[in-house]
This record gives C-alpha cells, structure tokens and sequence, in this order.
C-alpha cells in the first residue's frame, strides 16, 4: 500500500469509525465484537485499497462491506455460544467421541479438556477483540482467526452424522 | 427522512437498526438512511462506551496493516528469489529425520566405495540446502516523503550511494516508497515505482558467501543485454506474461528490476544506468 493510499484508508476510518461503532454496537450488543467488525472491514477495505480509492462512494462501499460483516458476526457469536453448550451436554452424558475418531487421547479423555474446546471457550468468555486475545496469545490477529477457525471445525465434527 | 427519524423514540431506531442488520440487500437501508438513524439515535441516547478511534487505529495498524504489508512485501520479492522459496515437503518426507537419511546415504557411499572426494561433495550440498532458508522473517517499511522521479536519487535518499540505479522511469511513472525484507541470512531492500495502476520494483541486496546469488544464471528465458552506451554491468532480461524482468551485479551489490511493463520500457531504464556511481562512495551513509 502506498502512503497515500494509506492516507486515504486512515481518513476513511477516522471519518467513519463512530458511526460504525455505535451501529455494530447497537446490533451484537458487546463493543469487542464490535471493534472487531470495524477492524475487519477496513482491513478488507486495505485488501481492495486501489478499487476503494477509485469508487465513485468509497463510504457505501465500506458500509454495506461493514453491515454483511455485521450479519456474519451476529451468527458466529450464536454459532459459537451453542457449539460449547451442545458440547458441555455431550461431555455430561459421557459421549466423549465422534464415530471415526481414532485418537486414543480424546476416546478415553475428556471432551472438554480438548486445546480447540478450551481456546474457544476462552475467546468467547474473554471479552477480547481479536487483536487483544491475538496478543495474549502471541501471535498475530490473522492467525489467531485462523486458529479459531480451526477449532470451530474440529468441534463441529462431534456433531456430524 | 431525517425529520422521521428524530420524530421516533430511541428503542423504536435501535430495533430499526438491528432489523436492517438481518435484513436481506433489499430491504436494507440505503448508507445515507443509516447515518441519519445513528445521528437521531445519538441525540436521544449517549452511546455505549467504547475504545477511542485514536487507539483503535493504532491498534488496526499495529494488529492488521503491519502483519499485510509484511505479508505483500514478502510476496513481491524478485522473480528470482521467489523462485528459491522452499515447498513444504509432503508428508511423509517430512516424517524422515534428515539423520536418518544421512545415514542411509553413508551406508550407500561405503558400500559403493565412493571416494572421499565425493562425500564431502555431498556433505557440503547439505550444508548448502540446510543453509538455503528463504523464510521471512521481519520487514520494515520506510514511506517516502516525497515522490521521487529517479531511482538513483530515492536510492541515495536511503543511504545507498555506491550504487548506479536507472536515472529514468517510464512515462507517468514515480517512485513512490521502499521496504526492506528480511530474510533469515539477508535482507532485500525493495524500491516501488507506480504510475496508479502498474507497479515496477528494483530490488537491491549484498551478496555474501553460502547465501546463494539474486541474479539468476542464463537460461532460455533470459537473454543478455547490453545498452548503446555500453554500461559496465551486464544484464539478463526477459519478458513473459506481461511482466518483464531484469537483472545484474554492481560490485558487491545485486540487482534486480522487474514489474507489469514491456521489456522495451525496462532496457530503456537500464540504458539510463551510469558506469560509476554519481554520488561519492562515502557519503550519505
């Protein structure tokens, strides 16, 4: 990115960044989500940085990027919250495995032992944006996402049938 | 609008604004309506606390622009050093322990009565490949100030000044910043050249000894060049695919220009290059 692209990406995030703020906090209701939201779409907002620049309403282009984000958050955030407790109640009835599960760590121990089950536990009780959970961590946002991600899908394999 | 909004109580624009957050794109409001809800909104009702946009963009640049211009950067090295980046090994090569392999290897040499000679050969072509991580890992980034018109005088901005470097650019074109990547034995100083929509990088690293050369050896997709006014470098070019590459070695230094524009354009940048440097070699650094 070129500094004067970044200049324009700093403007656009100063000029918008309350208004954004206090719409994703009036949808998801917690200002991390919230901020995170924000982050992300300017950060997409860098990804597509020379079409933005181009864009005949570079703050439509932002919002409506925002607002789908917004969408996806809001289902994450439920997705999340009923994964773990789908996975407490399986853990209590003693069902501690999938059907082809072959490691012989998770057949004999306890699901909620699991690394993936306790990081995202730990990200959804925290409170953390992303970035703020990414430091603790030590790594970046991005893999942190990613390694969030990861542990989404590894724990939906419990419920597939 | 703007008058029917402020005429609605806070609860009734909150759920107006949660609606349009589930809304599908047509039934969505329209930017310019939600920015009128959230002006109406913020005359009822203080908002909730939440981090200032100050720190909040320090934390974007810190936690998202810093890491995507590390990742950009890396991928927007030379041709020719990309081209060294190692794949990742499949997985059962990588369930091999290299002693292992080692091993093995020496067991054949024995059994075959290879000469001495050879095993060294082969024990320094592991240390070779051993000592060949192009890995990334830091850049820093250095925004110009201003928009040079020559690579030669972003060059000497930076400190470089034993070093010859096009006087020209295309038409349109302007040097508009530098990074430095670093690998884990050197780094790669990058200068960028853009004219807003195709870029040109020149990219400047030392050679040293064991750490494998930026200039490529001739092959059939790069031929020598040499400008009218007979510079002392010697160049390797070559264009495919809309974008035209070039190298060469300036005494201790190793160059390479490369970017979205015809071969033509990037000779004519090398003509441009001057035998010596036109700065003394000590000054500026």
């Amino acid at each position: 990115m070129t500094t004067e692209e970044l200049r324009f990406v700093e403007a656009l995030y100063r000029r918008m960044y309350d208004r954004l703020m206090r719409y994703a906090l009036e949808t998801l209701g917690d200002a991390a989500r919230a901020e995170d939201v924000v982050q992300s779409t300017f950060e997409l907002a860098c990804l597509n940085v020379a079409a933005l620049t181009r864009h005949p309403a570079p703050e439509g282009w932002v919002f409506v990027t925002f607002r789908n984000l917004v969408k996806t958050s809001a289902k994450e955030r439920t997705g999340d919250v009923m994964l773990l407790e789908r996975l407490q109640s399986r853990a209590a009835a003693g069902e501690n495995s999938h059907n082809d599960e072959t490691d012989p760590d998770v057949l004999y121990g306890d699901l909620l032992d699991l690394p993936e089950y306790r990081l995202l536990r730990e990200y959804v009780d925290c409170g953390m944006t992303v970035a703020e959970f990414a430091e603790t961590m030590g790594i970046s946002a991005e893999a942190c996402k990613k390694r969030l991600q990861r542990a989404r899908n590894r724990l939906r394999r419990y419920f597939r049938e | 609008m703007k008058e029917y909004y402020r005429s609605k109580s806070s609860d009734e624009l909150k759920a107006l604004l949660r609606a349009d957050a589930e809304a599908g794109a047509d039934g969505a409001l329209k930017p310019e309506e939600a920015w009128e809800v959230l002006e109406a909104l913020g005359e009822k009702e203080p908002s909730p606390p939440y981090t200032p946009a100050d720190t909040a963009w320090e934390r974007f640049r810190r936690s998202y622009l810093e890491p995507m211009e590390r990742r950009t950067a890396a991928e927007t090295l030379p041709p020719s050093l990309r081209r060294r980046l190692p794949r990742r090994r499949p997985s059962w090569a990588r369930s091999v322990r290299r002693s292992n392999l080692k091993a093995a290897a020496a067991a054949l040499v024995i059994v075959a009565l290879i000469s001495a000679a050879s095993v060294s050969a082969y024990a320094a072509g592991a240390d070779a490949r051993a000592a060949a991580p192009w890995e990334y890992e830091t850049a820093e980034s250095a925004g110009f100030e201003f928009e040079y018109t020559s690579l030669q005088s972003a060059l000497y901005f930076l400190g470089v000044s034993d070093l010859s470097a096009p006087r020209t650019l295309p038409e349109g074109f302007t040097c508009t910043g530098a990074q430095t990547v670093g690998t884990r034995i050197r780094s790669v100083l990058l200068l960028r050249c853009s004219d807003g929509g195709a870029e040109i990088t020149m990219s400047v690293t030392v050679s040293g000894e064991g750490v494998g050369s930026a200039v490529p050896k001739r092959n059939g997709a790069l031929k020598q060049y040499t400008p009218d006014g007979g510079a002392a470098a010697v160049y390797l070019v070559g264009a495919s695919g809309g974008t035209s590459e070039a190298y060469w070695k300036d005494g201790r230094y190793e160059c390479a220009l490369y970017g979205e524009c015809p071969l033509e354009e990037l000779e004519k940048m090398l003509d441009s290059i001057e035998k010596t440097p036109p700065y003394p070699a000590d000054s500026g650094s």
